[in-house]
């Protein structure tokens, strides 16, 4: 047997693996394409670490001529890509502005990063600070200090995003200077596109996927 | 790694530090005695009153503050009068590297120091870059274009067509990687495309 | 995104296949159960899964129902004659008949007017969303509706169009400078040279000086 259905992982219960893969797979997309950092799907992600180490772990009892065998590890080297990607997308996002990360994770309990990610944030912080120090310490002092936080870069919240909603719901598109709000109700299974400040809260929600 | 453009501004943003670097017609309001380093032309490097000097923009706005009120800086004339004309008449022929190579970021930054016209600066600024969009979104799409048609971009619009294009590339050459037949089609097209643009050079 | 990511998500599309082998028991794999697998029978599999089945020579892909020509060529006039984005037969069109017909060419019939009928609505598609792009643009729009559009289609038009928006945002927001510095320009903002004579050297006389009083001590210098 190659898979234990009641296997290791608390989320097994609740989840199921290709529920998990789904839910993966959306967070990698959104991920991907927010112009901030998401909250970390940590549990889902080490969940999903756990279930590619046991299946290698697994595949070890197949003959090797086995097709199975193939056919898993391509499996795992499928989930393997969405993992890197996910969390390489991520380790990105937190280099751009790893200072306002920090304290906003620190404002919601930790939600934000995972542990290996806040660790990560911290020794990059201090190692950003030692480099401007060791500039900025031969600047005469007349011309003004310097902090790292000058030298992050913050996301955009207006950039557009192309959303796909899964449950119906009406946002407000605030006035750009032009002079007119707009309200835009989103129907269920529609895709639009809008800046990002007006929907996030409904991202945060599950109510759309950005596509 | 999250491209610059997705981000707000920020103080090394690279872009913004070369348009600050653009120059502004700055009058003299007195005259300066020891600033002769700012205009090449000043007999024994002193600047007389009402000497018009062409400073950059970062250093201008310093000495036209009320405080100092050593200058009064103007709107460079390539966002007024003929120039402003050529550019609502026909945004997309005219060159403007050659305006200056920063004119957005350039002309934005002066937008702010000028209450008076603010609007209408960035005005001339939304619609020109409006106008002049299709275009860009064209020469994106089309691989085949030569050189001498991206001399009359801006920096900014350099950039979008660089960022645009290494995502077409991606996408056709994951296109055709596929299939065969879609390669051939695409040089044909670029091919007659060529034709079609070289009617409009001057 | 990059179209390989895409073309990962749509690797996760059902797909049948005959394959050449049998597997008594089902594969239980991450992303579901799948099986038993007997030898020339029809299974669902997904695309991934056909596409590494396929390469190992042990299975026949089975053409999915919409890759038809028939369908296909109504379906391009259905998009000729309409203004907006018709449904496509399946969200992922593009990318499932590029894979198919990359690797399991042999066992589609009809496989080169297939792939040009594609090719078709693809252009047209793409066309009229250049068209609805430019307009979006141009008319400083900051939301628009577009059910139907495929992922691959939608991502064709980054990051031009993310960035061309934001770039528009930037031209148009005011930033927020110290307040003595907000008008430190004083022209007239001509409107065309026919109001003004032909120099361009014209600025406003000394009496609309800036209100502020100067600082104690002229300077001559810097620093």
């Amino acid at each position: 047997m190659l898979w234990e259905e009641d296997g290791a992982g608390a989320d097994d219960d609740v989840l199921s693996p290709d529920e998990l893969v789904g839910l993966l797979t959306e967070g990698w997309m959104n991920e991907r394409l927010s112009p901030e950092l998401m909250n970390h799907l940590g549990e889902y992600a080490d969940c999903m670490m756990e279930q590619v180490s046991q299946m290698e772990e697994n595949l070890q009892q197949l003959e090797k001529s086995d097709i199975r065998r193939g056919i898993h590890r391509f499996e795992l080297q499928r989930m393997q890509f969405l993992l890197n990607n996910y969390l390489r997308t991520r380790v990105d996002k937190i280099e751009m502005n790893a200072v306002k990360v920090l304290e906003e994770d620190d404002a919601i309990g930790g939600c934000l990063l995972s542990d290996g990610e806040r660790k990560f944030a911290n020794e990059y912080v201090k190692h950003c600070n030692k480099l401007l120090s060791s500039v900025t310490s031969k600047i005469p002092a007349y011309a003004g200090e310097f902090k790292l936080q000058d030298a992050m870069l913050e996301p955009d919240l207006d950039t557009p995003v192309f959303i796909k909603v899964k449950k119906e719901s009406t946002v407000l598109i605030p006035d750009y200077g032009e002079g007119r709000e707009e309200e835009v109700v989103l129907e269920e299974d529609t895709q639009h596109i809008l800046p990002y400040q007006c929907v996030f809260h409904l991202l945060k929600n599950g109510d759309i996927q950005l596509i | 790694m999250l491209p610059w453009r997705n981000c707000k501004k920020h103080y090394f943003s690279i872009e913004e530090i070369l348009a600050s670097q653009e120059k502004v017609p700055c009058t003299f309001r007195r005259t300066a005695n020891q600033l002769g380093i700012l205009d090449p032309s000043a007999e024994d490097g002193i600047i007389q009153k009402g000497a018009v000097v062409d400073i950059p923009l970062w250093l201008a706005k310093t000495l036209a503050r009320p405080n100092h009120g050593l200058v009064k800086m103007q709107l460079p004339k390539i966002y007024k009068d003929v120039y402003r004309d050529s550019l609502v008449a026909d945004a997309s022929v005219v060159d403007l590297y050659k305006m200056s190579k920063f004119f957005y970021s350039f002309g934005k930054q002066l937008s702010d120091y000028d209450e008076a016209n603010s609007k209408e600066l960035r005005n001339l600024l939304t619609e020109t870059f409006k106008n002049r969009f299709r275009q860009l979104m064209a020469w994106v799409q089309n691989m085949g274009v030569e050189e001498v048609i991206t001399e009359k971009l801006d920096t900014l619009e350099r950039k979008l067509l660089i960022d645009g294009r290494n995502a077409q590339n991606r996408l056709n050459n994951w296109l055709s990687n596929r299939v065969e037949t879609i390669q051939a089609a695409d040089m044909v097209m670029n091919h007659s495309k060529k034709r079609k643009f070289s009617d409009l050079e001057v | 995104m990059d179209p390989t990511e895409i073309e990962f998500i749509a690797e996760g599309e059902h797909i049948s296949i005959i394959p050449s082998f049998s597997i008594e028991s089902v594969i239980h794999l991450i992303s579901g159960d799948f099986g038993p697998f007997r030898a020339g029978f029809p299974q669902i599999v997904p695309l991934w899964l056909a596409v590494y089945l396929k390469q190992r020579r042990s299975c026949q892909i089975i053409q999915p129902d919409w890759m038809n020509v028939e369908l296909l060529e109504e379906k391009k006039e259905e998009e000729k004659n309409s203004r907006y984005f018709t449904k496509m037969p399946s969200k992922h069109y593009m990318e499932i008949s590029n894979i198919l017909l990359d690797v399991s060419c042999d066992d589609i019939q009809f496989s080169n007017e297939i792939r040009t009928i594609i090719k078709d609505i693809w252009d047209i598609r793409i066309s009229k969303l250049r068209t609805s792009v430019d307009a979006f643009i141009k008319m400083g729009g900051r939301h628009a509706q577009l059910t139907h559009l495929t992922q691959l289609e939608i991502n064709s038009i980054r990051p031009l169009l993310p960035d061309a928006f934001n770039a528009l945002q930037k031209l148009n927001k005011r930033d927020v400078v110290d307040h003595e510095d907000s008008a430190l320009i004083t022209d007239t903002f001509s409107m065309s040279a026919r109001n003004e004579p032909s120099t361009s050297q014209t600025f406003q006389q000394d009496s609309v000086d800036i209100t502020a009083s100067l600082s104690g001590s002229q300077q001559s210098g810097l620093g």
